[in-house]
Order: C-alpha cells, then structure tokens, then sequence
C-alpha cells in the first residue's frame, strides 16, 4: 500500500447521484488551497472509484493514510472541509462520520471475485487496474496456454453463465472452437434490463478493463477477431468508462493486431441497446446488433452455429467474462473451491427492497438465504417480519419466508420454483402483496414484449388485466385457475425466454400464496393492505383521542371531527393515502 | 268358431249398424274442412312462408350483404350481388330472390348475421307471371313493412 | 442427400436430412395447423401453433416449423395438451379480432376462420377488446386493415424474402406491434399483391375484389398470363363467367400485371363488333359484311398487283394456335411470305440460336448468377423473383450489373455500376489477365470459382456485347442463359413460323422445305422468300406492298411515325381487341377475344407449352383471331376445317417436331430446333422504326405495352402519387 495521502471517492453512478462529483472537487480544491503536501509532507492523491456494493451510504469515501483505510459515510461537499482539517492533516479520524460495524458485517461474509477490484481501482485509469495485476490473465494466456488449455481451465473452474440460464461457459466456447467458418464473433451482453438490477452496470463501471480481459481470453479460446459490447444506452457512465477502457487497453497493446505481440488479432465494438428488454435475449440481440427489428428468433440454429451476420458467435454476460481472468490468474481450482458442486465460484445479487442494508453483494453460491438477508443485508427495515424474497427478476419467482434455508445456486433456486437469473433479488416484507409484486412484474414483461408470438404479445397482456382485475377487487371466481392455465400455455408456447419465464412471478406467487389470491377475489380484500380498491379507513372510536393530527395531514380534507372527540373519516373522499395510518399515534385508525 | 261367428255377423248386420252409427255421429258434429278461400285458417306462429326483410336503425334494407344465405340455400334460389360504396363500405347492389325456386326451408334465416331476412307465415303466394315470383330486395323491404306494420303482408 | 426415418403419429417415413419437423409430418399425412409459416419463406416461428410434441425433449412442447427433425425423432401431432394450447393460441387472437367475418373478403378462405372453426372455440373467457382502427384506404390498389391484422408477419417476410423490396415491417412492440409502411404512408411498391396473397386474414385486401364476390362464389380457370414472356400461370376466378380476380397457379408468383392488370379486358372500349370504313368513317357492319370485304379486297389486290404485295404482321400476344393459323393463311390461300411480327425488333440478338432459355425455377441451381439488365425485374418480374429467392432461399451469389439503383443492389453480393457493355468488357479482361477495379476482380474471381453461372441477357443486345457474352461465356465452365424477353408470346410465335424466311419449327425456306409444306398443307407455297416488318414498312413508302393484315399489333400506337406510312396503304385490316391507333387507320376492324375469352397455347420463354383456358365468354360479337382467318380463308376459298384449337395444336404437333410429344407444361429442349448453335439472328434491327418506347415516362412495369395501358388497377398505380 502506498505510503501517502490516497483519498477514494465512490463514483459509480450511485455515488454520483448521492453527490459524488461534488465531494471530489471539494476535496481537490481543499488539498489545493491549503497546501496539504506542505502540511503533511506526503504525496497526496485522489482516485474514483466504482461501487463498493453499498449505495445507500453513499457518498462513500476512503481516506487511506500510509496504508492505513478510514471510511466515511453520507459525505456532503460541507463535510469535506472538516475531514481534511481534522483527519488529513490532524491525523485523526472524525469518529461519527466513519461507517458503522454494519458495513463491515454488510462486506464481511461476502467473497467478492468479481467485485474484488470495484471500489479499488479506478475505472478510468487502466495503470490502476494494472497496479493490482490486470491484464496478467492475459498475458499468462497468450504466452503459456492453447486456446484448448484456456478452455480446459474454465471447464475445470466449473464457471457457468451469469446471465440467467447457467450454461457452462466452457462448453459454449468448445462448441465455438468446434464451429467452423470464416469469421466467428464474442459478444458481451451489458442489456441489463432486470427492474432493480446493477450488477452489470457496476461492474462495468468499476472495472471495465476485467470486462475487457475477460473478452481477450474469450476471443483467444475461441479464435474470434471480432468483440461486440452490447450495452444499454441508459448506462452513459458505463458507456463512457467502457469506451475509455477500450481506447487505454488499445493503446497498451492489449486490443487491436497482434496483442502482446503474439500474434492475436481482437478488436471490441460498443453498440449501444436502445432500451428494449428482449434484446437481452441472445437472437434478438444479435438482430439488433444487426441493425435489424430486435425481436428474438426461434432456436436451433444457436447463435454458436448462426450468429451475428450469420457467422458461429458466443455471447456471455458481463458478469461471466469479468470472471475469467480472476479464474486464470488464480487457479481453476482455488474457484471450484467456492460454491456447491454444481455451481461453481460466486454470483453477484442485486440486494433490494424491504431489507435494511441494500446494495451489490458478492456471495458464494450455495450460501444460504437467510446468512444473506440477515448477516450480509441485516435482517428487514423497520423491524417487519420477512413475507418472500423475490429472485431472478421478472422471469423470477419467490420464495417464502419459511424456506429461507434454501441455498443460492442454481439448482435449488429452480427447484423451489424460482431462478438465479442475472441476480437480482428483492425482499419483500409482511406489508407486501403478493398479488401486486406479480401485477408489478407482468406490467414490466407485458411492456417489453417484443410483440412477435402470440402467447407472450397477447397473453401477458390478458394475464396483466386478470391481475389488475383481481387487485382492483374485481376478481371472478375462476380467475386463479385462467391464470394459471394461461400461465402454463404462454410458459410453454411462447417463443423465447422472456415470454417462457414472463408468467413464473404469477404462477410462483399462487403456488406460495393462493390464499392471498383468494382473499382477494372472494373476500374483497387485500391481507397485506396494499391494494387501495380494496382498502378502507375508519377510525376506531374507542381509540381515538380527537388530537386532530389526521385531520392535518389528510390530504383530501376527508377526516371531520371536533377537537378532544372522536373523529370520522369520510370514504366518499377519503383517497387511501394511508398518511392517517402513519400518523396516529394511539393506532385508532382501522386499516382493512 | 270363427265361422260361426262371421254367420251371426252376417245375420244381425252387425257391421252395417256400426258403420251407420259413425255415419250418424259425423253427420251431427261440424264440419272440420274450411271453406277456403272464403274462411282462412290462422297460421301457426314459426310457420315459414313468404320471406320479408327487415329495415335498420336507419331505415335502410338491414342486408349487409354478407352473401351466407346464398351459400347456405339449397335451391340456389338467392342472388347477392354487393360492390363497394363511395365511403369504402359493403353496399347491396341486389339482392334477388326465385320463390319458384325456393323450397321454405328456412336455412337462410338461420344463416343470416343480422337477421335481416326473415320469413312471415303469408303462404299465398300463387302469382300470374314469374315476374311475380322474382322478390328483389325492395319488394321483400316492402313485404318486411307490411307484415311488421300489421298490414296485409302480399301485395 | 441422405435421409432420416422420422415417427410422426406412429408413421415411420424418410425425409431428407435437414427437414423440419413441420415437412415431415406433411410427408408423413399429417396436417399441422399453422398461421406464420409458408413454403415461400424463411420459418418465423412467431404463431406457436404449429407446435407439436416430441419425445425425450425437455420441453413440452416443440415449434414444428422451425425445428429441424433429427434421425429416430419421434414426433405427435395432436395430443389433449396441444390442442389445448392451440385453442389458447386462437381464444388470444380472437380477443382484438374483429368479428366482422360477414362482410371480410377472406372470410371463406381464411386460415384464423378456418382453424377457428376446426377447433370449435366457444364462448371467450378474456373479456374481448375489439380496438378499433381505421382500414388505409390511402394506398393503390391495396387495402390495410390493421384491427384485423395477426402480426404473422408474412407479408413482411414475403416482400423482403421474395421480392426483395422489404415495403412492409414490424414497427412498434408488445400489443401495440403492427405491420406498416415507412412511418405509416401510403404503399409505394411494386404492387405485385403477394402480400395479400399471403395475408391468413383480412388484413390486407384487394380494392378490385372488395365486395365484389364471396370466395366461395368463385370457380378457377387455370390459364396463363399474356403479359410477358415469363407467362405465369394464373387462374381466373370467375363468378358467372364473368372474372372477378386473379389468383397465381403455377409459378407461385404473380406480378401486379398479372394480378390486376387483367381487368384491361373488361375495358369499356373493347371492340365490341366488326367496322369498315365507310366515306372515310369507321362504322359497324356484320361479319359476314367484314369478311366478305376483306376476302374480295385481297383477291382483287393479289390478282391485280400479285401476292407479294400483300403482307401480314402477326401478333405476339396471341395464342400458338392463332399464330400457326395466320401464317398459314398468308403462306396457302394468299400465297405470300411476306410475314413477320414487328416484336423481333425489340429482341435479344441470338434468341433460339445462341441464346436458349434455362427454365427459371432452375435459377437457384446456379452458384453464381450474373445479371446484365438491371430492369430483369420489370421486364420479367418473375425473373426477378428466381433471382431474389436464389439469393435468398439457397444463398446464391448475385453480380449486378446496374449504373442505377434498385432493388438487386440490396442482395448483390457484388454490384457493377456501370453499363452492361462497360461491365462485360471489365469482366472479360479481369477474367483473361486478372486486371481490373476492385469489384470485377471480385465478380471475376466469383465466376471462376463458380461450378456452373445463369447469365440474364438484356432484353437488346448491341453486337458487341452479343459477342462479349459469347467471349465470357467461353470461359466458364457451364452457362445458362436467361434471355429476357417482353412479349408474352413471342417464342411460340417464332416457333410457329411468323417470320418470312422459315416455316414453322425454325424450317428454312428453301426448295425442299417448301416441297416438304407443300405437300404437308396440301397447297402451292410462294417460291421466295418475304419482306420482314422492317422491310415492309420500307415498301409501303415506296408503294412496293398494297396490302396488309395486322393481328393483335398495334404498330402505329408503338411509334407514331408510322401512322402516315400506314395511310398509304391500299387496304389495311386490322384485328385487335381494342380500337387502336392502328386501326384507326384500318379500312377494316375486327374485333378478336382477349386471351381470357378463349382457349389455345402460348410458349413462353422457357419454351414452356402452357395451356389457354377460356374463362370468360368472349365480349360482344368478338371472336377468337383463328377463327376469323379461318373464315376468310374459307371466303378465299382455302380449305382450313378446323373444329377446335385442338385440330390446329395436333397439326401443329405434326409439323413442328419439337412440340411433336411435348406435354404440356413441359419445356421443348434446344435440341429440337434446326437453328441451335448455328449463326442466324432472329432479331431485327432498325435505325427507322419502333425507335424509343413511346410509354416509358412511367415505370416500365406498369406501362409496357398498349393493353397494361388500358387496364384501370395498372393506371392507378401509375397515376397515384404519394405525399408523405
């Protein structure tokens, strides 16, 4: 570690939103104005730095003085002045500014591969990548391994894709090396398009140079002259660092002809997503690539024997590729050390919703849930008691409190009716409907149908307006099982992966909570009081002290009631805010 | 016996007797045979006679010309002949239909979309020419009219 | 290639390899219903009805259209579960689809109604959501009906696949997906209709059959389109005898002339009954009256000036039958050569000698196809259909040569963009010595790698470039050629023999070609040799011809120029289906049956024998031309007693060798002819006559020739102009 002043400051776009940008500048323009190297006498530097993984302290800056790391939370630009005051050139740390032992907890069960460079190194400095061993994997490739051995080492890793389905990588790039043709093309799939997902975007914006070494080795395994990173245009940062990374790596000699001078020729393209889901899916991203309609195409040929421009192509996801080189550099075995034996190393989850400490975790597979929602993520916010935890996004499903043993990996998580899909993972608590978490989903599947085959164009559509019916407390008797035989027919017809997994939030919500669904439909009512049409307020007399403080907040003026008495709520304008609910103290307001 | 028994029958006139004795029992009940056409029988409701055609909201033949009860009819007694109209919609050009033809089987009822072709129960249909039995569509509107307006339903 | 044994519903049966599950089971009798697929195009798999189940794959059910079978697959075709899932498929489409099926016009030979019918839906449990959205009506000719609308894609598939002009696509997503034009304006295409042909629904529809007849009023006529050489098979489907549109028969194709430009028979103008030329005024008259003019007319000319001063330009839009007829008229009873059509002069040099025509669903065989005249897809645009599924279907390479742009370019694996004799000479020299630019090395290098190459020739030919095509040619290893030729008769009018120096079958004129006629017609032939067109119009200017008998030309309307030569004729009969400016200038008009109106055989320029069905019943008091040259020839006291046109096809077997056994829809081979690979040139030149294309201002695919001219659907096209 250096012995100097090195302060990091979160800039992933978490950081930036929480102010990240402003933070730096301060600090630059207070170590220039008060002459820090003078006063302290030691080389002082700033780096940003992707994310660590806690975006909800953010902005987070490290203050790394002769080695030794003080990290500070929720930093304002006016908080700056008395850090380097007090801390920069006082030499002691503000105590209540530091992070809390949570954050180390939140870091300490993780195991981060993949992550284990964001939030160090500096994502637009590629010497920052190189000073902690970048490009080695490379360099370890192209001068002691065949593309066969390459292969070897990542079979022997037991990686599997990280874009959802877990396919074994080796395999996939042994069929690439087996397919013959004139060109063969590596695509990175950066179309992160999970609701609540960033675990692409992160890593892509933390160290997009793993990213970039990732796609070398590929291309060398598999021979491929020719790279594309499919990214969302919604990630700019991403973008902007990849394109830099991509520039910094071509001018070292690690892109372009002849690569380390052994003859390997590899140059990567950025196309930018424009915002479609599907185009995630792997033909349709290949037809967007293509500069065609990005809507999928029906499997065999695979990409690997038709790809883009109709030539063998293997495309793997971010979080995949950024693996590989941390797999070469350390050993196929030191990675199947990690995770159950099917699923080998870590995964990256997305940690959301109704948890206390939400961010990026690196975990490793097989963990089980509960170390995660409770140890890394700190157990439910508010003190409520934990309802489900969703997994895998809209092609996902939940799983229930009560099988909060489960393990992640991917057979488990199938096997109890869900999926790892790319990672994200949202914990939802007593005060959620389940009803509308799968309203919430198919809204967004329903949307980003890409309107080729009927099952997914029409019968999202129908499934979305069957939920809705039931949450709006229309429901009919026989709706479950219309969902349900609509679910299993638009899960078994349709053409790609986005309509086969677009009913699992509904078909897994009523596996799990059927009770719900029928409460909903024959009782008028919803059990979690989410539902607003089917939600009324009332004030319980008995309770009620007549202190007025509904009658304030009530936004449509629908509470009446004189002081010191009782109060009513009017239901013809009462608009089911909920902000009585949250008001009262003595709990004399009556929700159901 | 049985010999014996067609004797007594011979002898008494016993069958004769019997036969007068209908003879006299129909001679006092009424007759059941209608002097048509001077009475008319009421014609059950549903019976199928002359067809008709019904107007719609606006007034107009209620024919969309779909051309179902032409290919519905057994006898091929109706014609549709439709083109388009000058705001892009299905106009009836004629609509003929050869009650010479025509075997009253109601299937082009059922056939019709928007029940425009009915039938009324007129069964008078004896005519001097087969002009006459030729019903175009302004006749069969007007037999329409008739029967809806209570009025006579043959012209 | 070798096959694989598939199981479909207990059926063992061979398929070749690489045979989609959907192909075997149609092999093996089973029918598997589907919505997107067809023959024509790429699998899209979009429907998901056609699914079928597979054993020991790991999802339940299989698309069957766009997965490939494998050997020992064993596959069913119906199963509780999927017609369950099918009947999903079709309960989801009916929620938006209008029910309007009374008044569609697909409604009867509609693939949702049918399936719909076949899987007994009831009552809907989705609440239906019929939105409602307004039918284009601003496009020519063809009609959008977007609510209807099952987003197969077909037509979509089937204009860039098939045509390659790729009008309609996928714009939106999710429910609000739809097909449209470039930001939704009007059509601006080839108008060919296949696109409605295809459509499963009503989506698309026809303005010349809205409302005009139910399918299942319709019966088919098979026959051939009189258009162009390519000579499509059609069927005219006809409600009382009377056509109501136009479907394709046998090449699975039509272009917007054959699908609607028929209607130029129904034209009000059609010449109705015979006229003569009375005090200068064209005025009906009997036929008897017409005949008997004409009969007297050229036997007093004949006597009076000798029989080669009467001349006869044939048709080439009229059948084998009416051809084999005139020219036999002219050669027996009026006893002259003097016979020619005025189409040679718009002819490939070296057509039936050099150049024989490959048959065109053979295009895709060839490796490489190079084409020389970048408007193959107007002149021919069936042509340019092979050409486009060559590319498209079997990944064929294209060389284009074109200094334009259109259609070809966007699948040309290399375009030369210069003028096809420019491009030859580059080809010819890249070739020989390797030098050249950049894409006739490429184009080069391509032909040479090339196991076999199909060369479309230009509809004209300079000499040089007859000879440069020849010089290319001889260095590759095996060519095919692809003439393009116009008119829709043309072959079999030059197999017939209308031309002044042979007979028919290609037969020189000479001694004993003439003995051998004589003795086969049973007449005395003129001695000589005739006038071709050229050199008849030459002779009437110097008053060397007096006479002569025009069928189904209309030469002054082709080049006005003419029409003060024709004026000074002695007698000029003209017989057409229309009053043209031609006969305008006749002293005698008859009125001849449209090729819907009667039966015969055209040649097409494959040298296909297609058979001419009669559809309609010819217009007025208007006959078949046969017919009326045989009367006059009767009145001339010749002795023609044909019955039908099948007394004249089985002379015409007897006398032209090549169609001695050919069956029809088969193509006589090269073989058959005397001129094969000898030097004679069966095309005219002229530097006087027929110079320019008087209709050209238009596309030339909706404006060649005099009837397209005449047709309402081709003229509104061509008179409609898109404002986006």
């Amino acid at each position: 570690m250096n012995k100097d002043v090195s302060i990091k400051v979160c800039m992933g776009t978490g950081g930036i939103a929480a102010g990240g940008v402003e933070v730096m500048s301060t600090f630059e323009k207070a170590l220039a104005s008060v002459g820090i190297k003078a006063a302290v006498q030691k080389n002082c530097s700033m780096h940003k730095v992707g994310c660590r993984g806690f975006c909800a302290r953010d902005v987070l800056v490290d203050v790394i003085i002769d080695g030794t790391k003080s990290t500070y939370q929720y930093i304002k630009p006016d908080m700056v002045e008395r850090i380097v005051q007090e801390h920069v050139v006082g030499g002691a740390p503000i105590g209540d500014w530091l992070v809390t032992d949570d954050y180390h907890t939140f870091h300490d069960k993780q195991v981060k591969v993949v992550l284990s460079d964001c939030g160090e190194v500096d994502p637009e400095d590629i010497d920052s990548y190189l000073g902690r061993g970048g490009y080695e994997a490379v360099k370890k490739v192209l001068t002691t391994m065949t593309p066969q051995e390459t292969i070897d080492v990542i079979k022997a890793s037991g990686l599997r894709g990280r874009g959802g389905a877990g396919f074994p990588t080796a395999v996939k790039w042994d069929m690439a090396i087996k397919a013959t043709g004139p060109k063969k093309y590596l695509i990175c799939n950066a179309d992160e398009g999970d609701p609540g997902a960033f675990m692409d975007r992160s890593v892509v914006e933390g160290n997009p140079h793993a990213v970039i070494e990732g796609m070398i080795i590929g291309a060398y395994a598999i021979g491929a002259p020719h790279g594309y990173v499919y990214i969302r245009a919604e990630y700019p940062l991403a973008v902007e660092r990849l394109h830099l990374a991509i520039k910094q790596a071509k001018e070292r000699g690690y892109l372009g002809k002849n690569i380390l001078g052994k003859g390997l020729d590899f140059m990567i393209k950025v196309k930018l997503g424009a915002g479609a889901f599907v185009c995630g899916e792997e033909t349709a991203l290949i037809a967007s690539i293509e500069g065609k309609r990005g809507q999928p195409k029906a499997k065999p040929p695979f990409p690997v024997q038709k790809g883009l421009w109709g030539y063998p192509t293997i495309i793997n996801n971010v979080e995949t590729l950024a693996n590989v080189p941390y797999i070469i550099r350390k050993g196929a075995s030191w990675y199947a050390a990690m995770g159950t034996e099917k699923s080998k190393g870590t995964k990256v989850f997305a940690l959301t919703g109704k948890i206390l400490n939400s961010g990026l975790i690196e975990v490793p597979m097989g963990i089980p849930l509960k170390e995660v929602i409770y140890d890394i993520g700190g157990g439910i916010e508010n003190g409520k008691k934990l309802k489900a935890v969703q997994t895998g996004g809209p092609s996902g499903g939940c799983i229930p409190a009560n099988m909060v043993d489960t393990t992640l990996d991917y057979e488990s998580l199938s096997k109890v009716g869900s999926i790892m899909g790319s990672g994200g993972m949202v914990v939802l608590d007593e005060t959620d409907c389940m009803v509308n978490v799968a309203k919430y989903f198919l809204q967004f599947t329903q949307s980003e149908s890409c309107g080729k085959c009927i099952p997914c164009r029409v019968g999202t559509k129908r499934l979305l307006e069957i939920l809705t019916r039931i949450t709006e407390g229309k429901g009919r008797e026989g709706d479950i099982e219309l969902l349900e035989s609509l679910a299993a027919d638009v899960k078994t017809s349709s053409l790609c992966g986005l309509g086969q997994s677009a009913p699992n939030p509904v078909l897994s919500t009523i596996r799990y909570y059927r009770d719900e669904y029928e409460a909903h439909i024959y009782e008028k009512r919803c059990p979690a009081g989410v539902c607003k049409d089917l939600l009324s307020y009332s004030i319980l007399e008995e309770f009620c002290k007549g202190c007025t403080a509904c009658t304030r907040v009530c936004p449509a003026g629908a509470i009446i009631g004189e002081k010191k008495k009782p109060h009513k709520i009017i239901q013809d304008i009462c608009i089911k805010c909920g902000a009585c609910f949250e008001t009262c103290k003595f709990k004399a307001i009556k929700k159901g | 016996m049985n010999k014996v028994k067609k004797f007594f029958k011979t002898i008494f006139l016993i069958e004769i007797a019997q036969g007068m004795a209908l003879t006299l029992k129909t001679m006092l009940t009424p007759a059941v045979t209608r002097q048509y056409p001077t009475f008319k029988r009421k014609p059950i409701p549903g019976s199928r006679g002359l067809h008709a055609m019904r107007r719609d909201e606006t007034g107009k033949a209620a024919c969309i010309g779909c051309g179902l009860c032409e290919a519905v009819c057994p006898s091929k007694a109706i014609t549709v002949v439709t083109s388009e109209g000058p705001e892009h919609e299905k106009v009836v050009n004629s609509y003929e239909l050869d009650l010479l033809r025509c075997v009253f089987c109601g299937f082009c009822i059922d056939a019709c979309p928007v029940s425009a072709i009915l039938m009324t129960p007129e069964f008078e249909l004896a005519c001097y020419s087969r002009k006459d039995a030729f019903y175009t569509r302004d006749r069969l509107v007007e037999v329409g009219d008739n029967y809806m307006g209570g009025k006579a339903v043959k012209k | 290639m070798p096959n694989m044994t598939v199981t479909v519903d207990g059926k063992k049966i061979e398929v070749p390899m690489g045979s989609t599950i959907l192909e075997a089971c149609t092999a093996a009798g089973s029918r598997v219903p589907t919505l997107c697929h067809d023959n024509k195009l790429h699998p899209f798999g979009a429907c998901r009805i056609c699914l079928v189940e597979v054993e020991g794959t790991p999802r339940k059910f299989t698309p069957s259209c766009t997965t490939p079978a494998t050997d020992n697959m064993v596959v069913k075709t119906t199963s509780p579960g999927l017609i369950e899932a099918r009947r999903m498929v079709l309960e989801l489409l009916l929620i938006k689809h209008p029910l309007d099926c009374p008044v569609c016009d697909k409604a009867g030979e509609c693939s949702l109604q049918d399936l719909v019918h076949e899987y007994g839906l009831g009552p809907s449990r989705f609440d239906p959501e019929k939105g409602y959205l307004p039918p284009d009506y601003e496009s020519a000719i063809i009609e959008r009906n977007i609510s209807r609308c099952i987003l197969c894609g077909k037509c979509v598939r089937i204009c860039d696949e098939q045509n390659a002009v790729g009008e309609w696509a996928f714009t939106r997503r999710g429910t609000r997906a739809r097909i449209s034009t470039d930001f939704d304006r009007p059509l601006d295409c080839e108008f060919c209709g296949e696109c409605v042909e295809i459509c499963p629904v009503g989506a698309l529809t026809t303005r010349q059959f809205k409302y005009k007849a139910r399918s299942w009023n319709l019966e088919g006529t098979a026959s051939v389109c009189n258009y162009c050489g390519c000579g499509c098979g059609v069927s005219y489907e006809t409600r009382e005898g009377r056509i109501m549109r136009v479907g394709p028969a046998r090449s699975n194709y039509l272009c917007t002339k054959g699908r609607f430009g028929w209607d130029a028979v129904h034209h009000a103008e059609r010449l109705t009954t015979p006229k003569m030329r009375v005090n200068g005024e064209l005025v009906d008259c009997t036929w008897d009256e017409a005949l008997s003019i004409i009969a007297t007319n050229l036997k007093v000319i004949k006597s009076r000036h000798g029989a080669e001063k009467i001349g006869g330009l044939g048709s080439v839009r009229t059948t084998n039958e009416d051809s084999y007829v005139f020219q036999k008229f002219l050669r027996t009873v009026v006893e002259t050569n003097n016979i020619d059509t005025l189409a040679r002069l718009k002819t490939p040099k070296g057509l039936n000698t050099t150049f024989f025509s490959g048959e065109l669903n053979k295009m895709a065989s060839h490796e490489v196809i190079l084409v020389l005249d970048k408007n193959v897809g107007e002149i021919n645009p069936l042509t340019g259909i092979e050409i486009v599924r060559a590319v498209n279907k079997k990944d064929r390479k294209l060389i284009l040569v074109n200094d334009e742009f259109n259609k070809f370019n966007k699948i040309a694996t290399v375009v030369l963009p210069t003028s096809t004799v420019n491009a030859l000479e580059n080809l010819v020299k890249a070739l020989s010595s390797g030098a050249g630019s950049e894409e006739s090395k490429r184009a080069a290098a391509m032909l040479k790698a090339a196991k076999n190459v199909a060369i479309i020739v230009p509809a004209q030919l300079s000499d040089n470039e007859f000879t440069l095509i020849r010089d290319l040619a001889g260095k590759l290893p095996e060519v095919t050629y692809y003439p393009l030729v116009r008119r829709s008769n043309f072959q079999g009018s030059l197999d017939m023999g209308v031309m002044p120096s042979y007979y028919p079958g290609y037969r020189k004129i000479d001694e004993t070609s003439t003995a051998d006629f004589a003795g086969l017609w049973n007449a005395v032939l003129p001695e000589t040799t005739g006038m071709n067109a050229v050199e008849m119009i030459k002779a009437i200017t110097q008053g060397k011809l007096a006479a002569l008998y025009i069928m189904g030309d209309d030469p002054a309307g082709s080049d006005p120029g003419l029409k003060g030569i024709l004026q000074k004729l002695e007698f000029l009969v003209v017989q057409d289906i229309f009053l043209t400016e031609t006969a305008k200038l006749a002293h005698v008009v008859l009125p001849a049956a449209s090729s819907t109106e009667k039966s015969g055989t055209f040649t097409n320029l494959e040298r296909r024998l297609q058979q001419v069905n009669k559809a309609e019943e010819p217009i007025g008091e208007s006959r078949p031309d046969w017919e009326i040259i045989q009367d006059i020839a009767k009145k001339m006291g010749g002795s023609m007693k044909y019955g039908s046109t099948r007394d004249i096809l089985a002379e015409i077997r007897s006398v032209v060798p090549a169609y001695k056994d050919l069956a029809f829809g088969a193509c006589w081979a090269r073989e058959k002819s005397p001129l094969a690979g000898m030097a004679d040139d069966l095309s005219l030149t002229s530097d006087s006559i027929m110079k320019q294309e008087v209709i050209t201002a238009e596309r030339l695919l909706f404006s060649s020739g005099m009837t397209i001219t005449r047709s309402h659907e081709i003229g509104t096209i061509r008179h409609y102009k898109i404002e986006v």
